[in-house]
């Protein structure tokens, strides 16, 4: 009786897998397979806490600019932007563009959403701080009075999502949930959303940038990056976005897409109030014994070292490339040179060295590599550095917490989807930043650094920027808060049948599965 | 009066089960206030400064004006009815989430539950037919490497077999249908299944064995009785007694702690739902799945007593017929 059961059981079994096997493995360039690390309960960004929202959402709502791959700002849903004082910006929108219902997007529809993503209970409200009000003028322009100039402004509308008012209205507090989804105007409309699962949208035939190449997208919610490494390597997914580049590598048998150095980077911290870091003598023999060119060999030659806290690619879209590039060729730096980083440590009070510890967070392989290079550089001028491995909840509360047990880090800092130079001085620089909980993990505080940090951020004339911003760096080289370690990269892992050229990691705010086609 | 005293014994287990649900509720009720921060900061996701209209809300949504008994009984009175309030992390309701991911847990624990059972109990019963045989031998052995294999090392194991060099089944996800889900758990349930099986076999196998030696097993087969009589009416039986104790806790264990392969798969289970509540601090969803978990656990154990009633007339006649 048991064993008829057991055997019927396997039967059914393997006659199921041998059909659904074939299924999948039938190359089909109609569907494109995602597989992100994480899950997402809503698709209204604004409520959203999820790390994948953006990558989910940018699918099927769209915004009114975007930062081009040049890290130029470009109009998306907006035709113009014009911008007639410091304070005033108005967008004119494309014509003829319509939600997935057939009506057309109007200005009105793009202030609800921008007032939406503005009020308080919204994730995305810090983005919002500098504005007075956002308000339909006409049919199509949408006005944005700032309360006083903003040089970071510009890049909010490249995050806030364009909803359908209407239908936003309609649902309040259960739109973008499960059963409800949201009303937008991208290449791909929403189909189904489980949040224990994935999501499944459908083309948008009527789309107005062209006819979109798949018929359908489904993105299927995986654990962690070893999953989806296992479920690419099965077949079972076309793309993932992979945060840990070699493990993934090594069990997907895949060699990953990468976007080149993005202005993210992997910043070393030492705590200006906390000895014997808070000596000005130790941080820069410290500057001066980091070997980038060693960690970049450890890492395998896949990353670019970086010697400013603001990273070049920052000004991409500020200023005109040549002016860029003169200010960084006039910065001053801390060459490797072990003479002067020993002679430096001598005129500090731990001529002899001293010992001190790392922690790298479990989640990230690359960093405790890092680590392990950088502990071998310090040694050799007699700073004896322990590298160890911590959970990424306690890391993340040493970074934050009360920091006197822990006085150095090594911290990626993904500049996200805000590429202006003021981002980095902003999180690590701001005195206002130096508390418990804040992001200047350095403790370092200058009221001279405090002016520029809001100065820069209130200008918007690139030639001053240009010049507030190399002062900024001339007061970071003197007193090494930070020493900037290497370019971080993103990487996209792509399955035989498709490609995607000019993959940048800006791609989560924009439709981005547009840019991935089928192998000719 | 087998009947009555059945019943009699059910009720005051049922009795039992209630007044031990209320002590659980309590505690988990008092969480909010164990914890450490205000109840306010914690049921705004720990966050340090809340604003003085949020603050307004939380007190108004929660009761927290009222007195602490008070607030318990509403607190009881919305679980009754299956309504735990919203998560923190996702602003869901909390009873929403534990639908979804009951289904792949029961399922998945179900599963698991089934490979042990039948395969534990069928290959502890041929070894202990067939003591000191090789086939003996070689069962007892591989129990040896299942007990120390640990789940997520089994589950890695499967998906790089099954998934990668042999594709047969999926690499992750929990289907859709009865035929899909089946399909797609396969792999999950044997590596969940796979240390329990070993441990029932052993436990089957030393049961067996004592069963088969007694007087009266000798006995019914001196008296001519077929070998499945025997083995069915005499000594499965009374082997059972020991299996089912266990095979709650097994159930158990597969429903609730299945976090490492849930994560290996990529299931959306009770097991990581319960991980990332406690680590996100979201204390209304820990409540809800502490308390779903207190329910599976009773009525779980509560299946056990009641089928061990039925295969043991002693539990039955409350040590009468001894």
């Amino acid at each position: 009786m048991s064993l008829r059961m057991i055997t019927a059981c396997l039967a059914l079994t393997s006659a199921c897998s041998v059909s659904c096997a074939n299924n999948a493995s039938q190359a089909d360039t109609d569907v494109l397979t995602v597989g992100l690390t994480g899950t997402v309960s809503t698709l209204d960004d604004t409520a959203s806490t999820s790390s994948v929202g953006f990558t989910v959402t940018s699918l099927g709502v769209e915004r009114l600019m975007r930062v081009a791959p040049d890290g130029k700002l470009e109009p998306h849903l907006a035709k113009s932007v014009a911008h007639p004082d410091a304070t005033t910006y108005l967008y004119t929108l494309r014509p003829g563009i319509t939600f997935w219902d057939g009506s057309a997007l109007t200005a009105d529809d793009v202030a609800f959403s921008m007032n939406h993503a503005r009020r308080a209970k919204s994730q995305l409200a810090s983005f919002f701080a500098s504005v007075r009000d956002i308000t339909a003028d006409d049919g199509d322009t949408v006005r944005v009075t700032l309360k006083h100039p903003d040089a970071s402004w510009k890049y909010t509308p490249t995050l806030a999502p364009v909803f359908q008012k209407a239908f936003a209205e309609k649902h309040g507090d259960s739109h973008g949930k499960p059963g409800v989804l949201v009303m937008g105007t991208g290449p791909w409309k929403f189909a189904d959303l489980a949040a224990t699962r994935g999501v499944e949208l459908v083309r948008n035939d009527d789309y107005w940038n062209g006819r979109p190449a798949f018929g359908q997208i489904k993105i299927e919610f995986l654990a962690d990056d070893t999953s989806a490494a296992f479920a690419f390597r099965a077949g079972e997914i076309d793309v993932a976005f992979p945060a840990d580049a070699r493990s993934y590598e090594s069990i997907s048998g895949t060699k990953l897409v990468s976007s080149g150095p993005t202005c993210s980077s992997m910043v070393m911290s030492m705590n200006t109030k906390l000895e014997p870091w808070s000596d000005i003598h130790v941080r820069r023999a410290v500057a001066h014994a980091v070997d980038r060119e060693g960690i970049v060999k450890a890492l395998g030659d896949d990353v670019t070292p970086t010697s400013q806290l603001i990273p070049r690619p920052m000004w991409d879209g500020a200023v005109p490339a040549a002016e860029a590039d003169k200010l960084y060729e006039s910065l001053p730096t801390y060459e490797y040179d072990l003479d002067k980083a020993r002679s430096e440590l001598a005129r500090s009070a731990y001529p002899g060295g001293f010992s001190a510890t790392i922690n790298t967070s479990s989640n990230l392989t690359e960093t405790s590599i890092a680590n392990q290079a950088l502990a071998a550089s310090l040694a050799k001028i007699g700073i004896r550095i322990a590298v160890k491995r911590v959970p990424n909840s306690q890391w993340l509360k040493q970074l934050y917490g009360p920091r006197a047990d822990i006085p150095v880090f090594t911290m990626p800092i993904g500049c996200g989807t805000v590429p202006d130079p003021s981002f980095y001085p902003g999180i690590l620089l701001d005195s206002a930043a130096a508390t418990e909980g804040g992001t200047n993990v350095a403790d370092y505080t200058k009221p001279e650094v405090d002016r520029l940090v809001r100065v820069g951020l209130r200008t918007d004339t690139p030639e001053k920027r240009l010049s507030i911003y190399r002062d900024l760096l001339h007061q970071v080289s003197e007193d090494v808060p930070y020493v900037p370690l290497y370019s971080l990269e993103g990487y996209v892992a792509l399955s035989e049948q498709f490609v995607w050229p000019g993959f940048d990691e800006m791609y989560s705010v924009q439709p981005w599965a547009l840019s991935i086609k089928a192998k000719a | 009066m087998s009947v009555r005293s059945t019943a009699f014994l059910l009720f005051k287990r049922l009795v039992a089960a209630c007044l031990l649900l209320a002590v659980i509720s309590l505690a988990v009720f008092s969480l909010v206030y164990l914890s450490p921060g205000s109840a306010e900061q914690i049921l705004a996701g720990g966050k340090g400064s809340i604003p003085p209209e949020q603050l307004q809300r939380l007190r108004a949504e929660h009761h927290l004006d009222e007195p602490l008994l008070t607030q318990y009984w509403i607190w009881v009175k919305d679980a009754v009815t299956l309504d735990f309030g919203q998560s923190i992390q996702t602003a869901l309701p909390v009873t929403d989430e534990l639908g979804a991911r009951l289904r792949v847990s029961l399922f998945l624990g179900g599963y698991a539950f089934v490979l042990t059972t039948v395969a534990g109990v069928l290959l502890g019963l041929f070894a202990a037919l067939r003591r000191n045989s090789i086939l003996d031998r070689a069962i007892v052995a591989s129990t040896l490497v299942g007990l120390s294999a640990p789940a997520f090392a089994t589950a890695l194991l499967l998906l790089y077999a099954f998934a990668i060099l042999v594709p047969v089944f999926p690499a992750f996800g929990q289907g859709t249908d009865f035929l899909d889900t089946l399909w797609h758990l396969t792999l999950p349930a044997l590596a969940l299944a796979t240390s329990s099986t070993a441990f029932l076999v052993k436990h089957t196998r030393t049961a067996m064995l004592g069963v088969l030696d007694q007087d009266h097993v000798v006995f019914a087969r001196a008296r001519g009785l077929s070998i499945t009589t025997v083995l069915f009416r005499y000594v499965g039986r009374n082997a059972l007694i020991p299996i089912t104790t266990i095979s709650a806790l097994t159930f158990i264990q597969f429903v609730v702690g299945a976090v490492l392969v849930e994560v290996a798969f990529s299931l959306q289970g009770i097991g990581s739902l319960l991980v990332q509540a406690v680590a996100a601090k979201d204390v209304p969803m820990v409540q809800g799945v502490v308390m779903l978990v207190a329910v599976i656990v009773i009525a779980a154990n509560l299946v056990a007593d009641l089928f061990s009633m039925a295969v043991d007339p002693r539990v039955r006649l409350g040590g009468r017929a001894a």
